[in-house]
């Protein structure tokens, strides 16, 4: 993390520095105070006011200019250092495998961008303008004091003393408690989202005065909870004015008797008891740091995580695809073993297979059996345990995952687009296709029609995530894409979810026919999407259950065959 | 004004806390104001010349003593009464919405999305209490401070007290200023933030299409062109933003000195004593502070009102019309249903269902179809009473369902819906929701008979485990079956099953498939079918399309007819 303030190192030293020449100035300005009443009231000196006032003045514009100064350096560091950290953030996803990304979850990848780094920014904006401001003003109120009258500083140190332990006590003694409450609304807030999204079949169940009582529970634990903690923390603020205020009194009262022996005057009472009103407002703003740093300490946690994952995608290996020979496969598995994590079950065991140019294979099994993984390993988003994946006839591991997925035009389950128009995302697959490409490729995914029925055709805006289309529409237009892309091999898996039964096998009948030009791989769950491939690899939690055409495998396998029957078909 | 008397009427139930609390409110700002002044007082009984009487000092400081302790004490008490009841009445609030939520009607829960409904319940609630409490206590202590503080300056002298009084309010015109210009700035910032947190989830959800495409450096280049945008506008945000604080301390420090100067003139001609300046120093300081926090607090309550709307709005929202007083409390125990002439539509302007009839023997099977978007669910919201038909009869054993009390009325139906609803908790605890007095040997038992026993004994803590809100350690197809078992549990003459199992391979729909079978048994089953066994056995066909029955009849019949029917089945 400190990698990142580098950058700042000028803004981060220079910008508390202006703030310090602020604050010196506004610690003499009680001193000042006590000129005026000491030399001027006191003394009778007219003169003496009046010129001592104009220092306050000067004092009070030189204070004001060098916390602009200071103001600068601190949005420009703070709000760089922000957006280096997003941009390496946004970076350091690419390098998050898929399964990791999963985890984490895209919503909180989101807000570690956003939400976090912008509290990193506030926070660090605060370290320049008051992380030195407030605990100097504090210190140095004590040491104007000790010159000012050595003996009674010593009351000074103790009050702040006590005041610090106090605060600092109730700080950390709230900090677990309000965290507990967050807990509970978080969970409260858990409740309430399942009551809505379940709220028919809680009808149906009539449990409705059940949630309600169970919903009661959840928000009184929240009431009792939040409140101590709130209640907590709201004691610093009287406990510290309290303190001091005695130190006031301590002051006032000690100082009067040594006024009467003449060791002290008036006028320097009057400024110790307005060093100690600056060393409360000091203790306020430094309260508040402390919450806010505990927020940014979490922050930075949170983007720290990110930053510090040990990346599961490979980045290295030769930027070239190695040229293709007539006699070696295109693909070829090996014995290919793969786990999620270490010591869980394998996702794919043992699976071998050769796929050559000019072939169409089959992926089929039930959900978790390790189909889509087959697809993403091909595509290098993983590393495998044991055995090897060859392209070409070279090993996966010699070859960058950049030059990997150049091999593959992949259509995924996912369906997803991006915002922009139609042609812009088509052109995700080819970005120097002309229009006549395009539409070349959206006849074939079937999606022509619905394109030119659209007011803006190609140049229709998409929506984030593609939202402005159906699924089915999705799917043609992720096919299209696909089909501009002009790599060695065609990866369908599960493309055809979304289409009805006449488009699926239109669609179908064109991917077949690439066989000319490409090696297919389809993944599917259902049989009639394979009967025409060349082989067909039968998955059965994470094994090859069987290897053969749609006929053979009908007649020696029984996974396929129940399959196949649970589509009502073959038997 | 309405608005403000229905927030003052929420704090009604805490009428004495609230009362209370404004009492604690004069008495703290009353000691806060009241001590500059004493303790001025204070400083002028010390004498320099060594004459004075020590003791009248110490006597007076012992009073003052008092005073501090009464104000930080009332200060305490002010805090804790806010604190109270702010919570509680954020969980009133929660529990008045979320009661009214169980009661509206459905079509409000199919017509506002979800995290709508949420933050309402969650964030607005959070503003509302914070604002009242923190906002409202900020103003009334702030107002009160002005004017305890106006008056005491007045007592100690006019003039000076007419410099604060004017110098002040122009320092909160500056700032008032200062912000108006920033605002542009953090409108801008607030602007790119949405953009660039809509880019980052787009991309992050997309990061397998984005790799498969090559796409990396294109988005990431995408991100730091928004980044960089996102830069200067925060920068200048935040400088504008934070020059608020130094300018307002530079008129506050203008003003201090003014005071120093005007008083220590006033003094030497004998107007004003030393005690009297000091007095003044802290009301100068004192003064512009609540006058610096108008801005803020008013922002607050402003956001407290517009949450109160929101809130408001879904609390006097008209619940479902209660049951008829004489309405039958008993569920049916026979199972027939008869439609006669049942017409029924969403909205007024787009009727869906006309003149429907039909009449279900006990034990039949209804079996409802047609094409996706047909309003096969439209049966199901008549029958449960989700939605109230418009006109005609729909009768249960030969009473019309609005003659039944809702309880009854869906007491009579076991449910199983194509959205797998689970809560987070046991799996037994999930399996009696239908049956609260079941004992976990029913659970067990109907787990069995669903075909979900073998699964649950695999999981961790067996029937003790803990289902995740989202479902997560459990694949689709098993939260499908233990929804099944969970109806099994329910003694119901009636079902309501929605035979759909999206997500879920062919071999598991066959399992499903017979656990389906076991629930329909000896009960009158409306099915939304899927599968074409349970048409052609069905008692009763209802082929649906744009939202009304278009035919019905037996598969024979209907085949015979030619019509909608055949055509889907021929397909």
């Amino acid at each position: 993390m400190l990698r990142f303030f580098a950058p700042y190192k000028k803004e981060f030293i220079l910008g508390p520095l202006f703030k310090l020449a602020e604050a010196v100035l506004e610690l003499m300005l009680p001193t000042v105070t006590a000129f005026i009443i000491d030399r001027g009231i006191i003394a009778g000196d007219r003169g003496e006011v009046l010129k001592w006032g104009a220092v306050m003045l000067i004092f009070a514009v030189t204070g004001w200019t060098a916390a602009i100064v200071c103001q600068f350096f601190a949005s420009r560091a703070s709000q760089g250092l922000g957006t280096d950290l997003r941009n390496s953030l946004f970076e350091k996803f690419f390098s998050l495998s898929e399964r990791q990304r999963r985890r984490f979850g895209s919503d909180s990848l989101t807000n570690r961008v956003i939400v976090d780094v912008n509290q990193i920014q506030t926070g660090a904006a605060m370290v320049i303008r008051l992380l030195i401001r407030a605990p100097f003003l504090c210190i140095g109120g004590i040491v104007m004091a000790a010159i000012l009258n050595p003996p009674l500083s010593l009351l000074f140190i103790l009050l702040t003393g006590a005041t610090a332990a106090v605060s600092a006590a109730i700080f950390f003694k709230s900090v677990p408690m309000s965290r507990k409450a967050q807990n509970l609304l978080d969970s409260l807030t858990v409740k309430l989202r399942q009551n809505l999204s379940g709220v028919r079949v809680i009808r149906a169940f009539t449990a409705e005065e059940r949630e309600i009582n169970a919903f009661r529970q959840s928000t009184a634990a929240h009431e009792k909870q939040a409140a101590a903690a709130g209640i907590l923390t709201a004691l610093t603020e009287p406990t510290t004015t309290l303190l001091l205020n005695f130190g006031i009194i301590g002051v006032i009262a000690f100082g009067g008797w040594r006024v009467r022996n003449g060791e002290m005057s008036r006028g320097e009472i009057v400024a110790l008891v307005n060093y100690f009103i600056m060393i409360l407002n000091a203790f306020v703003v430094i309260s508040n740091l402390a919450v806010l740093f505990s927020k940014t300490a979490a922050a930075a946690g949170r983007v720290k995580e990110i930053l510090n994952t040990k990346t599961e995608e490979a980045t290295d290996g030769e930027s070239a695809l190695p040229p293709e020979q007539t006699d070696t496969p295109l693909i070829e598995f090996q014995n290919v073993t793969f786990r999620y994590a270490p010591g869980t079950d394998a996702a794919l065991k043992n699976v071998s297979f050769r796929l050559f140019k000019g072939r169409m294979m089959g992926v089929i099994g039930g959900t978790g059996s390790g189909k889509t993984t087959l697809g993403d390993l091909i595509q290098r988003f993983y590393e495998i345990d044991e055995g090897r994946i060859l392209i070409n006839g070279t090993d996966i591991r010699e070859l960058s995952p950049a030059v990997v997925r150049g091999l593959t035009a992949a259509v995924s389950q996912e369906k997803t687009l991006f915002s922009g128009t139609i042609a812009e995302n088509l052109r995700w697959g080819n970005p120097n296709a002309d229009d006549a490409e395009l539409e070349a490729a959206l006849r074939a995914a079937r999606a022509e029609d619905f394109v030119k029925s659209l007011p803006a055709g190609l140049q229709t805006p998409v929506e984030r995530g593609g939202v402005n289309f159906s699924g089915g529409q999705r799917q043609r237009l992720c096919l299209a894409r696909a089909f501009l892309k002009p790599a060695p091999v065609l990866l369908l898996d599960d493309a055809f979810s979304a289409l009805d039964a006449e488009t699926g096998a239109a669609v179908r009948a064109g991917v077949e026919e690439r066989r000319q030009t490409q090696a297919v791989i389809v993944i599917s769950q259902r049989t009639e999407n394979l009967r025409r491939a060349d082989f067909i690899l039968t998955l059965e939690n994470g094994s090859v259950a069987g290897a053969g055409t749609h006929e053979s495998l009908l007649k020696t396998c029984t996974v396929y065959r129940e399959i196949a029957a649970s589509q009502g078909e073959g038997s | 004004m309405n608005r403000i008397r229905r927030l003052l009427l929420l704090f009604f139930p805490q009428r004495r806390t609230a009362a209370a609390l404004s009492v604690t409110a004069v008495v703290t700002a009353t000691a806060a104001t009241a001590s500059p002044f004493l303790a001025g007082f204070a400083v002028d009984l010390i004498r320099d010349d060594g004459s004075g009487d020590l003791s009248a000092l110490f006597g007076f400081l012992a009073v003052l003593a008092v005073v501090y302790t009464v104000s930080a004490l009332s200060r305490r008490i002010l805090s804790v009464l806010a604190i109270r009841l702010s919570f509680r009445t954020g969980k009133h609030l929660r529990d008045r919405a979320f009661e009214r939520l169980q009661h509206l009607p459905l079509s409000f829960f199919d017509r506002t999305p979800r995290g709508e409904i949420l933050s309402r319940l969650t964030n607005d609630i959070d503003i509302l209490t914070d604002g009242l409490s923190q906002g409202a206590v900020q103003l009334s202590g702030g107002i009160l401070t002005l004017i305890g503080s106006l008056i005491f300056m007045l007592i100690l002298n006019p003039v000076v007290a007419l410099v604060i009084a004017v110098m002040t309010p122009i320092s909160v015109l500056i700032a008032a200023f200062i912000t108006s210009r920033s605002q542009r700035q953090f409108r801008e910032q607030a602007l790119y933030t949405g953009r660039l947190s809509a880019l980052t989830e787009e991309a992050v959800s997309g990061m397998k299409t984005i790799k498969q495409f090559g796409r990396e450096e294109k988005t990431a280049e995408r991100f730091r062109n928004l980044n960089r945008k996102l830069y200067f506008c925060g920068r200048d945000a935040q400088f504008y933003g934070s020059l608020t604080n130094p300018t307002t301390r530079l008129v506050n420090n203008t003003a201090y000195a003014a005071v120093a100067v005007v008083g220590g003139l006033l003094a030497l001609r004998g107007g004003l004593s030393v005690g009297q300046i000091a007095g003044f120093l802290t009301y100068a300081v004192q003064f512009a502070k609540p006058i610096n926090e108008m801005t803020a607090v008013l922002y607050q309550l402003q956001a407290a009102g517009t949450a109160a709307e929101r809130i408001f709005e879904l609390i006097d929202r008209p619940p479902q019309p209660p049951d008829a007083c004489g309405a039958r409390r008993l569920p049916a125990s026979e199972g027939a249903v008869r439609a006669e002439n049942v017409s029924f539509a969403y909205t007024p302007d787009k009727p869906l269902i006309r003149n429907l009839n039909f009449s279900v023997k006990p034990g039949q099977v209804t079996a409802v179809v047609g094409p996706t978007g047909a309003g096969k669910t439209t049966l199901i919201n008549l029958l449960m009473r989700f939605y109230e038909i418009d006109s005609g009869k729909l009768s249960l054993d030969g009473v019309a369902l609005g003659g039944y009390r809702r309880p009854a009325l869906r007491s009579s139906f076991s449910m199983v819906l194509q959205e797998t609803w689970l809560f987070k908790g046991t799996v037994t605890e999930n399996l009696v929701y239908g049956r609260p007095d079941a004992t976990a040997a029913d659970a067990e038992e109907a787990a069995r008979l669903a075909g979900a026993d073998e699964f649950i004994r695999k999981l961790p803590h067996g029937y003790n485990s803990l289902i995740e809100e989202d479902g997560g350690n459990l694949s689709q197809g098993e939260r499908q079956i233990l929804t099944v078992a969970r109806a099994l549990l329910k003694p119901a003459p009636l079902l309501i099953l929605d035979e759909a199992t999206s997500n879920v391979d062919t071999r598991t729909e066959l399992k499903i498939q017979e656990a389906f079978l076991r629930l329909m048994k000896n009960k009158t089953c409306f099915v939304i079918a899927h599968r074409l066994s349970t048409v052609r056995n069905a008692d009763l066909i209802l082929v649906m399309d744009n939202g009304d029955v278009v035919e019905q009849g037996t598969h024979s019949e209907l085949l015979a007819k030619n019509g909608l029917y055949a055509r889907l089945y021929r397909r």
